[in-house]
C-alpha cells in the first residue's frame, strides 16, 4: 500500500514537474499573434520569407501575413494607425520626412547589406558600350546617360554620386534619366540609358539577354557593409506589443541564419530558391543559379555609418536632413533576439 | 436677401467654413496633421512653390496636354457624333463598336497607350483624347437624335446639302447637348491626365502629386490635390462662358 501510494506520488509529481518545465506549451495553444508586415515582394527580403517558409514565425506563436508593395509612403499611415506593425524598406527620402514630421518608425534589424562577395547590386552599363570600348574605367563614364528611380535625392543617385565620384566625375559630367526599376533593362536595351545601378534579378537578366554587361560590383562604390533593406517597426510594435516585436525578429533571425548557412551548401540553391520563387515575381528557377543572392545580416546588424553617408546625401541635395540616423535604430529588438539565438557561428566556418 | 444674394453667400461661406473646421482640426490634433496638413501650411507651401516657379511649370505642362488631348477629342467627337446621328451607315457600322468598347476604363488603356504612342507627349494627349471622344461622340449623337423633326425635313425640302445638313442642322441642334458631353469630358480629362502624370510623366500636376507622396512631402501633394481643382473650376468656368456664347438661345 505505502509502495503503491510513494509511486502514485512518484506518478503525480513527475506530471506536475513535467507541466512546471513545460509552460510554453500552454501558450501554444493561445491563438498566435498576428503580425502584418509591408514588403515589396523582392530578393532582398529572402531571410523574412525564409523564416517563414520555415515554420519559425509560427513556433513564436506569430501568424505573419505579408502584405505586397505596402512600403514607403504608401505604409506610413497604415503604420500610424496600427493597421501595419512593420515595413521592410530601405533608407530614403520619404522615412526621414516621416521621422520628421512625427510618425513614429525606428529601423530595428538589417534585411539586406551589401558586402563584397554578396553583390546583388551593381553598375550595369550597356554592352555596346563596353564592346566597343567607350568605357574601360571609372572616368569614362563622362557623358553617359545614368538612369536612376526618382527625381533626386533618391537611393539610385546616392549610388550614382558614389561610382561618379571613383572617375573624379559630379552630376554635371552625366545626364540623369528618371526610369522606374522595371523599365531599366528596356531603356538599356533601346539606348534610352547607358548606365544603372541595378540590383538582382535586373542586372543578371540584362547579362543574359547581352543587353548589358555587370561592370562593377556594389561593393566597390557603396559605403562598406551599407545596409540597404531594413525591417522597421511601427507603434504597434515599438509601443504597444514590444515581446511581439522581439519574437518577430529572433524568428527572422533564424530565418536569416538558416539562409545564410543554407547557401553556404552545394545544394543550398536548390532549398532557397522555392521559396523566393513563392514570394517574389521571379518564377524560372533556372535564373537563381546564376544570380547573385542577397546578404542577410544573420545578426540584423544595421550599418549607421552607411545611414550617415546615405542621409548626408540628402540633406545636401535638397532632401530632408534626417539628423542623427542613430537614433532612427531601435536596437531593443535586436539585442533581445541576440540573448537568446547568441551571435551567429557559421557551421564550419 | 433674396434667394439668389443668399446663395452666393452660400457658395462662399460653405467653402471657409470647410476650411476653418479642417484648420481647427488639425490644430487641435483632431485629425492625423502628420496626413492631413492643416490648410494655413499648404497655404505657406503654395506660396513658397508658386514663388520658385515649380508650381506654375507642372501647371502649365497639365493644361497644354489638356488642351491639345481635349481639342482631339472634341473635334473627333462632334464630328463623329454627327455622323452617326445623321447617316443610318455609319451608325450601323460604328455605334456597336462605340457601346462596346465605352465602359472599358480608359486608364486601365494607358499601358496600351504608352506602348502605341511611347512615354512622350503624344501618349498624354491620346488618352486625353480617347477619354473625350466618348463622351462627346454619346452627346452628340443624341443631340443629333433628339433634334425636332421639323428642322431636319425643313433643311432637306429646301435642298441643303449634305455639308449644309450637317454644319447649319445638326451641329447647332445638338450644340446644347454636345457642349454638355464637354463638361462632363473636361471632369474625365482631368482625371487621365493626373493618372497619365502619375504613371509615366516627367512634369504636370499628377507628377507632382505623385512624386512628393513618394518621398512623404506632404503639404506640397496637397498643394497639388489643390492645384487640380482649381485647374476643374477654372475649365469648367471657362466652358460655363463658352455655352453662354454659342448658345445663347439656352441661357435659363
Amino acid at each position: 500500500m505505502v509502495r503503491r501510494l510513494t509511486r502514485l506520488v512518484g506518478v503525480l509529481t513527475a506530471i506536475l514537474a513535467a507541466i512546471a518545465v513545460t509552460p510554453s506549451r500552454a501558450a501554444d495553444k493561445v491563438a498566435p499573434t498576428t503580425v502584418r508586415i509591408g514588403v515589396i515582394g523582392i530578393l532582398a527580403e529572402a531571410g523574412l520569407y525564409v523564416a517563414a517558409e520555415r515554420g519559425y514565425f509560427t513556433e513564436e506563436g506569430l501568424n505573419v501575413e505579408f502584405l505586397k508593395d505596402m512600403v514607403g509612403a504608401d505604409a506610413f499611415p497604415g503604420l500610424a494607425t496600427g493597421q501595419i506593425d512593420g515595413v521592410g524598406g530601405s533608407f530614403g527620402p520619404e522615412l526621414a520626412n516621416a521621422v520628421l514630421r512625427g510618425v513614429r518608425i525606428k529601423l530595428v534589424a538589417g534585411l539586406n547589406s551589401y558586402i563584397p562577395g554578396w553583390d546583388a547590386g551593381a553598375l550595369t552599363i550597356r554592352k555596346e558600350l563596353i564592346d566597343n570600348g567607350r568605357v574601360k574605367d571609372w572616368k569614362d563614364l563622362k557623358g553617359l546617360k545614368i538612369g536612376i528611380t526618382a527625381p533626386l535625392p533618391n537611393m539610385t543617385d546616392f549610388f550614382a554620386s558614389r561610382y561618379l565620384a571613383q572617375g573624379g566625375l559630379t552630376f554635371s559630367d552625366v545626364e540623369f534619366v528618371t526610369v522606374p526599376f522595371p523599365n531599366m533593362i528596356s531603356a538599356l536595351k533601346t539606348g534610352g540609358i547607358d548606365a544603372a545601378h541595378t540590383s538582382e534579378p535586373m542586372t543578371t537578366l540584362a547579362v543574359d539577354n547581352k543587353i548589358a554587361v555587370k561592370w562593377r560590383p556594389v561593393s566597390t562604390y557603396a559605403p562598406p557593409g551599407l545596409t540597404v533593406a531594413i525591417l522597421q517597426f511601427g507603434p504597434s510594435l515599438l509601443d504597444k506589443a514590444p515581446d511581439v516585436g522581439e519574437r518577430f525578429v529572433t524568428a527572422y533571425l533564424r530565418g536569416a541564419r538558416y539562409y545564410d548557412e543554407a547557401l553556404a551548401r552545394p545544394d543550398g540553391k536548390a532549398e532557397i530558391a522555392p521559396i523566393l520563387m513563392k514570394y517574389t515575381p521571379l518564377k524560372d528557377r533556372s535564373i537563381y543559379d546564376r544570380i547573385s543572392f542577397s546578404y542577410a545580416p544573420p545578426d540584423g546588424e544595421i550599418s549607421v555609418t552607411g545611414l550617415e553617408a546615405m542621409s548626408t546625401y540628402y540633406a545636401t541635395h535638397n532632401g530632408p536632413n534626417a539628423g542623427d540616423v542613430s537614433k532612427l535604430v531601435d536596437d531593443r529588438f535586436q539585442k533581445a533576439a541576440l540573448k537568446r539565438l547568441g551571435l551567429y557561428k557559421k557551421s564550419g566556418g | 436677401m433674396n434667394a439668389k444674394m443668399l446663395n452666393r453667400v452660400l457658395s462662399v461661406v460653405t467653402p471657409a467654413l470647410l476650411l476653418l473646421a479642417w484648420e481647427v482640426a488639425s490644430r487641435t490634433q483632431i485629425i492625423d496633421f502628420r496626413f492631413f496638413s492643416a490648410p494655413s501650411a499648404i497655404f505657406k507651401e503654395f506660396v513658397v512653390m508658386l514663388e520658385s516657379g515649380e508650381l506654375l511649370k507642372h501647371t502649365l505642362i497639365s493644361l497644354q496636354r489638356i488642351f491639345i488631348g481635349f481639342t482631339i477629342g472634341t473635334v473627333s467627337g462632334v464630328v463623329i457624333g454627327l455622323a452617326v446621328g445623321l447617316i443610318p451607315a455609319v451608325s450601323a457600322a460604328l455605334k456597336p463598336i462605340i457601346d462596346a468598347t465605352f465602359p472599358i476604363p480608359k486608364v486601365g488603356l494607358l499601358p496600351l497607350v504608352i506602348i502605341i504612342f511611347g512615354l512622350g507627349e503624344a501618349s498624354k494627349y491620346a488618352i486625353i483624347a480617347i477619354g473625350v471622344v466618348y463622351l462627346v461622340i454619346i452627346n452628340t449623337v443624341s443631340g443629333v437624335r433628339h433634334i425636332e423633326r421639323i428642322y431636319l425635313d425643313v433643311g432637306r425640302n429646301y435642298h441643303a446639302s449634305r455639308l449644309m445638313m450637317f454644319t447649319d442642322v445638326a451641329l447647332p441642334g445638338a450644340l446644347p447637348m454636345i457642349i454638355a458631353g464637354m463638361k462632363i469630358s473636361m471632369g474625365v480629362s482631368l482625371i487621365l491626365i493626373v493618372s497619365a502624370e502619375s504613371l509615366a510623366a516627367k512634369s504636370g500636376i499628377g507628377y507632382l502629386i505623385w512624386t512628393t507622396w513618394q518621398v512623404f512631402e506632404v503639404e506640397k501633394m496637397y498643394v497639388g490635390l489643390f492645384m487640380a481643382a482649381v485647374l476643374g473650376a477654372c475649365l469648367t468656368a471657362l466652358l460655363d462662358w463658352l455655352e453662354r456664347v454659342m448658345i445663347p438661345w439656352k441661357r435659363v
